[in-house]
């Protein structure tokens, strides 16, 4: 959704030293056409207010307590994610990684010139209505398959560990989270958030469904050929044909 | 943290014992034959206007302090008798075993007659009569030339091992420190720190140039001193001291509000010789574990003082914990993959000041990183209070 030009950008600054934040602070007060309009100090914070106050840019610095910041890109949903410029001081894999995918970054210590560059070319990005994957992509690809996701929990958001994760299911826009004290709802397509948790771990067992390899108990062989999952919780699932194959060549070993 | 038997083994009394043996096992069946040889020559040029005299005989005598010494030699280097015996000063090293030179007659003699008796009764061979007298004198001449020239090679033997080992151990010494140090300087001068405090100093430019020009007078002499923590002189604690509550300053620059410093320095140790840059990685592993993973604000204790007569100074944290969950994780649970690789990397830093404290001062020093009954983690360092050696 690219903002009309005339449109005020709402930008997120995200970082978790204050002397850098503050520095962003004062060079985007100077632009007519930026508005400030959260500041966040951590990543599980930058993430519940990108999910909540839905800024068109989010400055991300990578190295923050409780969330990296690729971690916060990863879990944004390709389509609808804000534009992002990476603010890092050091990670050269990571800039590699940006600079393959066409991703705006700043390192640190930045002068006033190359972030001004760097907003020419997010205006040129707004304009042009051009995808906003690029981070999210990055990101994925620079961190694999995650260990941890953000989920809400109430107003605020919490890390849970995938490992803890027994099954996924596709609800309209949402994903249910299934683990074992409870089910988050998580406003993503299931399609994204598998790209996010990686091949290795969940596999696709229908249309609506997938599960967590390592949860899957059994399969049961029904009448027509078909198969039911039964996981170690005991929940049976029914397995797709057009999956079949696939889960069963994984659930040999 | 890693035990202690995890650490190389780096050249120590153990393997120089091992090594001198393995040596001594080619050299010795050589040298004791070649010595055989020539006294055996000596002795038959000796006989030479004696007639009567079987050639083999002088060879069979003479075999006699060969077979003895060449046992005790090799007891000896099998017990790691010569190990514990200093070769250094040569003169009391030689005083040392000359003095046994009566005892090696009299065992000469006992021995020789006892042969001479046994193959006289049971071989039925005949010896020239010689007085007692001469015939004491003869053989303790003989064994003593025997004795001292297989001193002065064992002597030489053993001071080429020495040095040899001295020269490998000191290889190894140089070695490790200089890895160590490297790896000092490179977590001193670790370029994530220098960008960051680089990016604060930009931010304060703005705001409060004088606050910019200090952190910036304090990064110069932070880089001034990890640069000369290259060399391997201790410095006082003072010193040491100083130069981390530099460290200290830049990172409260940077972590403003989330984190309070306190030092608590008995004023008596303050010059107490230390290692150059010994506690500043563990300072910024306070920060990088405690500060830089929590929101809040963390308490960082540098404290020195003496415990039973040796320099104790810990490095304590109040946002971190060793195993796994905590504080660290303010909303999250707990299995993250940054928080165990973190884990991984601290280890390794810790790893290179414990091999630092053993190669400088043996058993006298330790390391010690533990989590605290009121929550949070102290590195604590134990040192000599008065080293005996620096390398």
């Amino acid at each position: 959704m690219p903002a009309a030009d005339n449109a005020l950008i709402r930008v997120l600054v995200v970082d978790d030293e204050s002397p850098a934040r503050a520095k962003l602070r004062r060079w985007l007060a100077e632009q007519p056409d930026l508005q400030l309009v959260a500041e966040a100090q951590g990543g599980l914070m930058a993430a519940q207010l990108i999910a909540a106050a839905r800024p068109d840019l989010v400055f991300l610095d990578i190295q923050m307590p409780d969330m990296s910041g690729l971690e916060v890109a990863a879990q944004l949903q390709s389509e609808s994610a804000p534009l992002v410029v990476f603010v890092t001081a050091h990670d050269d894999h990571a800039v590699e990684a940006f600079d393959l995918g066409a991703v705006d970054y700043l390192l640190k210590p930045y002068d006033r010139g190359r972030f001004l560059r760097a907003l020419g070319r997010i205006r040129q990005r707004i304009h042009d209505g051009s995808r906003r994957a690029g981070p999210v992509q990055a990101a994925r690809a620079r961190l694999g398959a995650v260990r941890r996701l953000p989920v809400p929990d109430g107003e605020t958001l919490r890390l849970i560990d995938c490992a803890t994760i027994h099954w996924l299911e596709a609800d309209d826009n949402y994903v249910q989270v299934h683990t074992p004290d409870r089910v988050y709802l998580l406003r993503r397509t299931l399609q994204d958030l598998l790209q996010q948790l990686g091949e290795e771990r969940f596999a696709r067992i229908h249309k609506s469904t997938a599960v967590n390899v390592a949860e899957v108990a059994a399969l049961e062989r029904l009448p027509k050929g078909d198969y039911d999952v039964r996981l170690r919780s005991g929940t049976c699932l029914r397995l797709s044909r057009r999956f079949a194959d696939n889960l069963l060549e994984r659930t040999r070993h | 943290m890693p035990a202690p038997g995890e650490l190389t083994s780096m050249p120590g009394s153990a393997r120089m014992h091992t090594h001198v043996i393995s040596v001594m096992r080619v050299v010795l069946p050589g040298l004791l034959l070649l010595l055989w040889l020539l006294v055996s020559l000596v002795e038959k040029a000796l006989l030479i206007h004696t007639p009567g005299v079987p050639l083999w005989r002088p060879f069979l005598m003479s075999l006699i302090p060969t077979v003895g010494l060449g046992i005790l030699l090799w007891w000896a280097l099998k017990s790691g008798y010569f190990e514990r015996v200093p070769v250094a000063p040569p003169r009391y090293w030689f005083a040392r075993y000359l003095r046994a030179i009566p005892l090696v007659i009299v065992a000469d003699v006992l021995l020789v007659l006892a042969v001479r008796e046994a193959t006289s009764l049971f071989l039925d061979l005949r010896y020239g009569y010689i007085p007692f007298v001469l015939f004491v004198v003869y053989e303790g001449i003989k064994v003593t030339l025997f004795y001292i020239i297989w001193l002065g090679l064992l002597f030489g033997i053993l001071t080429l091992q020495r040095w040899r080992e001295d020269a490998e151990r000191m290889m190894g010494i140089q070695k490790a420190l200089a890895e160590a140090q490297l790896s000092q300087l490179q977590a001193q001068l670790r370029p994530h720190f220098l960008f960051n405090a680089l990016n604060t100093v930009s931010s304060l430019m703005m705001t409060d140039p004088l606050r910019a020009d200090r952190m910036l007078a304090q990064l110069g002499d932070l880089l001034r001193a990890s640069l000369s923590a290259g060399r391997h002189e201790p410095v006082p604690l003072r010193e040491e001291l100083k130069i981390l509550s530099k460290y200290a300053e830049i990172m409260q620059e940077r972590f403003e509000g989330r984190v309070v410093m306190q030092w608590e320095v008995a004023e008596d140790v303050l010059d107490v010789p230390v290692p150059p840059m010994l506690l500043q990685p563990l300072l910024e592993n306070a920060f990088k574990h405690g500060v830089e993973r929590n929101t809040e604000t963390v308490r960082i204790v540098v404290r020195a003082g003496q415990v039973d007569g040796s320099l104790r100074l810990d490095v304590f944290n109040s946002g971190s914990s060793l195993n796994g969950s905590g504080a660290a994780l303010a909303n999250g649970t707990a299995g993250t993959d940054g928080r165990v690789a973190g884990l991984d990397e601290h280890r390794v830093g810790l790893r290179n000041c414990q091999e630092r404290l053993r190669l400088l001062y043996g058993s006298a020093a330790e390391l010690n990183i533990s989590d605290e009954p009121t929550g949070g983690v102290c590195a604590s360092v134990r040192l000599p209070c008065q080293p005996q050696t620096m390398h």
